[in-house]
């Protein structure tokens, strides 16, 4: 623990600061539930977080010279500002104020959790990430997951909360408990549709650099699973007119399957040997 | 769902009987009977093969069986015959389920054809790879020629050799690394083991607690001293200040601190570097020792001075000298009985490709002790430790040059050039072999459809959620 607080603390201001931000908005946003009167300070609380984590990665890709996406602790930096971001964006279409809460505290623990996997040297882009396609690749496959998180936070909510089920037509929220699946289906037909971008813009990367579009590698085959249990759940919805708690279900498994791809396959016994094993 | 059930099962049972007896066999004789394997499955349940629940059950078993393999070392399960044959009928599967839906060319139905679509073009080319496509090894050395390869299969180099159409020469390889920047490092002690927290990469021109870092060489540092006036004394080691880490200002790792009164002064050992102390100059000769006797000769790291005073003008100072010097008011004291503990981190400690073992020297001044660190070794205080390395090495590219009829070519990974219907890349190298590059030769004739197929997956994806309102809600 010791370790991680002064790990936390070396990454300098505007890490922690947005660490801060997002557990105050955390409290913010929990408080303020049934009330509106914090919604504003809690929305500020989480955009300050936002733009600490933004000037955050903009100076570390200044400083390196590289995009910071390449390590563990990296990607968990950009997953966070991916999940805020998106978090903004459903925030204003859809008036999902009520995910803020969950949101800034996902937000904070995976920030608390990344100095785990502190980059203490600097990680520079081995030969084969030093493509065109490299950004792109990871930009679409994290907004991917963010909107493949709000999906499963949206269903987490739909399942465990049955007391949102009493919010009223109209409700200062703005929501009635029933839209959670609705708005869960739609992010995650976002996701799907990032996901398929991913795949598509890796697979011709792949070629390029490996010769082979495809290479059975366990991130490879991960990703393809977890593009497939999405795909099952959008025919299914569809089709066969699955909502409420079966979708629900199906919307957690998909992301568990997303954490395995994300980060469960670098503990596999042929994670070592992997093409993708960079760090 | 006993039917779909019954009929996934028997699939499966047969598949991995039909397995068995084909193994060995050659790929055209697997084919063929693949192809009618799932032309038996097809007519058997056709109905069954068209319900989105038959394709999801398919899905589910296919996403297992991918999951299942990457707990395996081996790649074979994704080239057996029952993998591609479980592959062949979700495909049908999918196609039935299209089929039934009746899409027209409409606007409507444009996303969906497309992102479908794409999905048996992919195949297409899977298909077509899968027969005619070559994929070989080429191992090259310098300024020798090669018209041979070793094959690729299944992801693994043959040691069989292939005659390959054409010569390949190797004229000139080599490997560029990214600079190596100086590092400070800061370590926290736990129990008797020290951990990295934080590195600071020392940059020309920036401020690092105050000093000014000048630049540095092959293997020495420059720092200027910034402090401004009225500062007085040492931080406490490990206080945490806005500005990042404080630490004892009276010493710098790789520094030699000189405390007198007010004045403070800070040196980096350099090479040949002279530092005038008030009673004499302490010229820098080398930062390591060689013990006699020893062929070839061996070194330890110890600051080789040689002091210039009234008292004892050019005499050699070594580190590990256990009388001290003094000299006029100055006293130099240290001692090597106090050997520090090992810091256990990610990297060895690698000084112009030595690894060092860590001594710390204690230098008395005027009756106060004054800490001279030599570069690369630990200055250790309190439960927090620092220490100047080199980052580790780190590879940049690799290039070759090689000379096919008619042209030479330029290989780097992701950059493959094209030549006699093959794409070279650069695959691999020996660092223990500065003249050897590994070339890896592709030709694929379902390329265009997997380029095509992919393409339209991305596009499909993209007209989702243009016309998504006309399909999907």
């Amino acid at each position: 623990m010791e370790l991680i607080y002064y790990r936390i603390l070396s990454e300098g201001p505007l890490f922690w600061g947005s660490i801060i931000s997002f557990l105050a908005s955390a409290v913010f946003y929990l408080s303020s539930v049934g009330r509106r009167k914090y919604k504003v300070l809690a929305n500020g609380v989480i955009l300050l977080g936002f733009f600490l984590l933004t000037l955050y990665i903009i100076l570390a890709w200044a400083n390196s010279g590289q995009p910071p996406f390449k390590t563990m602790f990296q990607s968990l930096v950009f997953l966070v500002w991916n999940v805020t971001l998106i978090y903004f964006v459903l925030e204003k279409s859809e008036n999902l104020y009520f995910l803020g809460g969950p949101t800034s505290l996902f937000n904070s623990m995976v920030l608390i959790f990344s100095v785990v996997f502190a980059d203490l040297v600097r990680v520079n882009l081995p030969p084969a990430l030093r493509s065109v396609w490299f950004i792109p690749h990871v930009l679409f496959y994290f907004m991917g997951y963010s909107f493949l998180f709000i999906g499963f936070l949206m269903s987490v909510l739909f399942l465990f909360f049955p007391s949102r089920k009493y919010l009223g037509e109209k409700h200062w929220s703005g929501q009635r408990w029933k839209d959670y699946d609705l708005f869960s289906y739609r992010a995650i037909l976002y996701g799907f549709v990032f996901l398929t971008l991913g795949l598509s813009v890796g697979a011709i990367w792949a070629k390029g650099a490996w010769g082979a579009f495809w290479s059975w590698d366990p991130k490879e085959n991960w990703a393809l699973i977890t593009w497939m249990v999405y795909l099952v759940y959008l025919h299914m919805r569809y089709v066969k007119g699955w909502k409420g708690r079966r979708a629900a279900w199906l919307a957690i498994l998909g992301f568990m399957v997303v954490a395995m791809t994300y980060m469960g396959v670098n503990y596999l016994p042929s994670a070592a040997s992997a093409l993708h094993a960079y760090q | 769902m006993g039917k779909r059930f019954s009929y996934v099962v028997i699939f499966l049972l047969s598949d991995f009987l039909l397995d068995f007896v084909l193994k060995g066999q050659s790929p055209f004789l697997k084919f063929a009977a693949g192809a009618i394997f799932l032309l038996v499955f097809f007519f058997m349940g056709r109905s069954l093969l068209s319900q989105y629940q038959t394709a999801s059950i398919l899905f589910g078993i296919f996403s297992l069986a991918v999951a299942y393999s990457t707990f395996l070392s081996t790649t074979g399960i994704y080239y057996s015959f029952w993998f591609n044959s479980l592959l062949g009928l979700l495909l049908v599967s999918v196609l039935s389920c299209i089929l039934t839906l009746k899409p027209s060319l409409s606007l409507r139905y444009m996303s969906f054809l497309t992102l479908h679509g794409s999905i048996f073009v992919i195949a297409a080319g899977l298909l077509v790879n899968s027969f005619w496509a070559r994929k070989c090894y080429l191992p090259l050395h310098r300024g020798t020629e090669v018209n041979y390869c070793h094959p690729i299969e299944h992801n693994r180099i043959l040691k069989t050799r292939e005659k390959f159409p054409f010569p390949l020469k190797l004229l000139d390889f080599r490997v560029d690394y990214y600079s190596r920047p100086l590092v400070l490092g800061v370590f926290l002690r736990q129990g008797d083991r020290f951990k990295l927290i934080r590195t600071f990469e020392l940059k020309k021109g920036r401020n690092y607690f105050g000093l000014k870092f000048q630049g540095f060489g092959e293997s020495e540092a420059k720092f200027d001293e910034l402090w401004g006036e009225g500062e007085k004394g040492g931080v406490p080691l490990g206080k945490i200040s806005p500005r990042g880490w404080a630490y004892s200002r009276q010493a710098f790792p790789g520094m030699i601190a000189i405390v007198d009164g007010k004045e403070r002064r800070f040196y980096l050992p350099e090479k040949n570097q002279a530092i005038v102390l008030p009673d004499a100059v302490v010229v820098i000769e080398d930062f390591y020792r060689e013990i006699p006797g020893h062929n070839p000769p061996v070194e330890l790291p110890a600051l080789v001075l040689r002091v210039y005073s009234a008292m004892g003008q050019g005499k050699t100072f070594l580190t590990n000298d256990p009388r001290g010097i003094s000299l006029g008011s100055v006293h130099l004291f240290y001692s090597l009985s106090r050997q520090m503990p090992e810091i256990l981190s990610p990297e060895k400690v690698f000084v112009q490709d030595k690894t060092v073992k860590f001594y710390r020297a204690e230098f008395l001044y005027k009756g106060k002790p004054v800490e001279l660190i030599p570069f690369a070794e630990p200055y250790v205080a309190g439960k927090f430790a620092f220490r100047l390395f080199r980052a580790p090495s780190q590879e940049r590219e690799y290039i070759s040059i090689v000379q096919v009829p008619n042209r030479k070519m330029k290989l780097r990974v992701n950059h493959p050039e094209n030549y006699g219907g093959f794409l070279f890349y650069q695959s691999d190298y020996n660092p223990s072999d500065p003249d050897f590059s590994g070339i890896m030769a592709v030709r694929e004739p379902g390329s265009p459809f997997l380029y095509l197929g992919f393409l339209l997956m991305a596009l499909g994806a993209i007209l989702t959620l243009i016309y998504r309102r006309r399909l999907w809600s």
